[in-house]
């Protein structure tokens, strides 16, 4: 069959599905009070005036938290999991990984819910603990399964000669098993936080004025208020991914000889 | 094999597995276990339990516009699905097959909606399709209508979208299950004779049907829990499940009846995977 064809129809799509990004760059420049197209005019007027918006700071600045926390946490709990479940047998392949698994399987607007549920019927209040609790559990899936697969390419051999030559459990790890899983370790967490960083339906009914993230935050916007400035606010939250993704490639690049 | 050198202990495997397994079933295993009490109009308190009714499911299996939400869940869920899959294969195909670099930045390109967050992507197509949009603006420009069209709002304007989100989830198992498909047996159909749509039909679609499979029901589950883009794409009476549930905590303030949709929706995805599941079974005993 001819690849050609296929090619061009593929870039054509490719151009379609990048497009709806674009037009939110173009309109975030916007400096009109509403949005349309073509555009009125190019300014950075609502990427200034987003700075003053104290909703938005705040809800930056939790969203710096949650995400940082969450993904952090995630894999403190998720790689020692991890080791225990590379060892393989039954019971770990079949119960006790797909246990850890599950939270994928649920919608995360369902999960939001329970949550909202669980934290009343404990009587706790709303806060950015109970916040970073869910997001936590939709991190650990993501970097369990990356960090398994490092661990199953891993020959054997390499952490039992760590230990025959002298190194005590934790020396191994830290010496020879982290850093055989390094790479895949960082794009796990990273993709946590970019999973915390944008998600609504998990925090949609556990956030309140004092925990509000940002997406939450824009969401409220697009419902409310549809001016320009949601477009900026997502642009540079979208920015903030970039970087971050991109500083997880360099950090997480592995030199393998 | 001997392990001894390297071995865990009893001790040690729980120790490693207690944090994780801490915060799943605090963070996971009883607000799920509350949701469901909750669908039973059972609300735990931390001693207080109140008493259990079914009244909530008999609410929702007996008014015909809850049973509605459901069936346009379900229809978009394989509308979404089965477009995503005819309009997904070729570029799967093309990946696996082609040895351009480029391919490398194209499995980047499918993955930015999930990376730039629902809400990027929905106001991308609400500026595309709403009335003072792009798609009216060319055409008004063009003299192509008088009248701005009404894009936005209702079905169509969902359904692109949401084929748009999820388009990843369906090139990637195809381009996998594509490449385990030897060309050469491609090649020898159009030897005997077979023309290009005939070997499609026969040799590569058969071939293929696990990787779409298992691209259609991640592709379904995502469509079923969507809501922020049915919710803002979608405008005023265009309900799915997920915008019920949301609808009950936000506006009816009824909680356990959100919580028995919330159930039925847990349900209706585990009877799609269970479902796929016997599917491919039977599929790899003929």
């Amino acid at each position: 069959m001819s690849l050609r064809y296929l090619s061009i129809y593929s870039a054509v799509l490719g151009i379609v599905f990048v497009f709806p990004l674009l037009i939110v760059v173009a309109v975030s420049l916007d400096p009109g009070d509403y949005i349309r197209f073509p555009v009125s005019g190019y300014s950075p007027r609502w990427y200034i005036e987003m700075w003053s918006n104290q909703t938005i700071l705040l809800a930056l600045k939790n969203s710096l938290i949650v995400g940082v926390t969450s993904s952090l946490i995630g894999a403190l709990v998720a790689v020692p999991a991890a080791l225990v479940i590379a060892r393989g047998g039954r019971f770990l392949e079949g119960v006790v990984y797909p246990f850890f698994l599950s939270s994928f399987t649920i919608p995360w607007l369902v999960y939001g819910l329970a949550l909202l549920f669980f934290w009343g019927a404990a009587g706790l209040d709303l806060s950015l603990t109970t916040l970073i609790v869910g997001h936590t559990v939709i991190a650990i899936p993501y970097i369990l399964r990356v960090t398994l697969a490092e661990l199953r390419g891993m020959p054997p051999n390499l952490a039992r000669a760590a230990r025959i030559c002298g190194a005590s459990p934790l020396q191994a790890f830290f010496s020879v098993t982290l850093p055989y899983i390094r790479s895949g370790l960082v794009a796990g967490v990273s993709f946590a936080f970019v999973v915390s960083f944008t998600n609504i339906p998990v925090s949609l009914f556990i956030t309140t004025a004092d925990n509000i993230t940002l997406p939450i935050a824009i969401f409220n916007y697009m419902v409310n208020n549809f001016e320009p400035m949601v477009a900026a606010i997502s642009v540079v939250q979208v920015a903030m991914i970039g970087i971050i993704l991109l500083t997880a490639r360099k950090v997480g690049r592995v030199e393998r000889s | 094999m001997t392990r001894s050198s390297t071995d865990l202990g009893q001790l040690a495997r729980i120790v490693l597995l207690l944090p994780a397994t801490i915060i799943v079933v605090v963070g996971y295993v009883l607000p799920s276990l509350v949701l469901a009490a909750l669908s039973f109009g059972i609300v735990p308190g931390v001693w207080v339990f109140s008493e259990a009714t079914t009244s909530h499911y008999m609410r929702l299996l007996g008014d015909i516009y809850y049973l509605r939400v459901v069936g346009y869940t379900l229809f978009l869920g394989i509308v979404v699905s089965v477009l995503t899959a005819v309009l997904a294969f070729p570029v799967g195909y093309y990946l696996a097959r082609s040895r351009s670099r480029l391919t490398s930045l194209y499995a980047v390109l499918t993955f930015t909606p999930l990376a730039v967050g629902m809400n990027m992507v929905t106001l991308g197509w609400m500026i595309i399709l709403g009335k003072t949009g792009f798609i009216n603006a060319l055409l008004l420009q063009t003299g192509a209508i008088n009248d701005p069209l009404q894009l936005l709002y209702g079905w169509g304007a969902v359904i692109v979208a949401m084929v748009h989100v999820v388009f990843t989830f369906m090139v990637l198992p195809i381009e996998a299950v594509v490449r385990q498909i030897d060309p050469s047996l491609e090649k020898a159909a159009r030897i005997l004779g077979a023309g290009p749509i005939r070997t499609f039909i026969e040799v590569v679609l058969p071939l293929s049907l696990p990787g779409i499979a298992a691209g259609f029901l991640i592709v379904f589950l995502q469509v079923c829990g969507a809501f922020v883009l049915p919710l803002l794409l979608g405008g005023q009476g265009f309900t799915l499940m997920p915008i019920a549930i949301w609808e009950q905590i936000t506006v009816s303030f009824d909680r356990s009846f959100a919580a028995t949709l919330s159930v039925a929706l847990i349900l209706i995805s585990i009877v799609v995977m269970l479902l796929q599941m016997r599917i491919m079974r039977e599929k790899s005993l003929v």
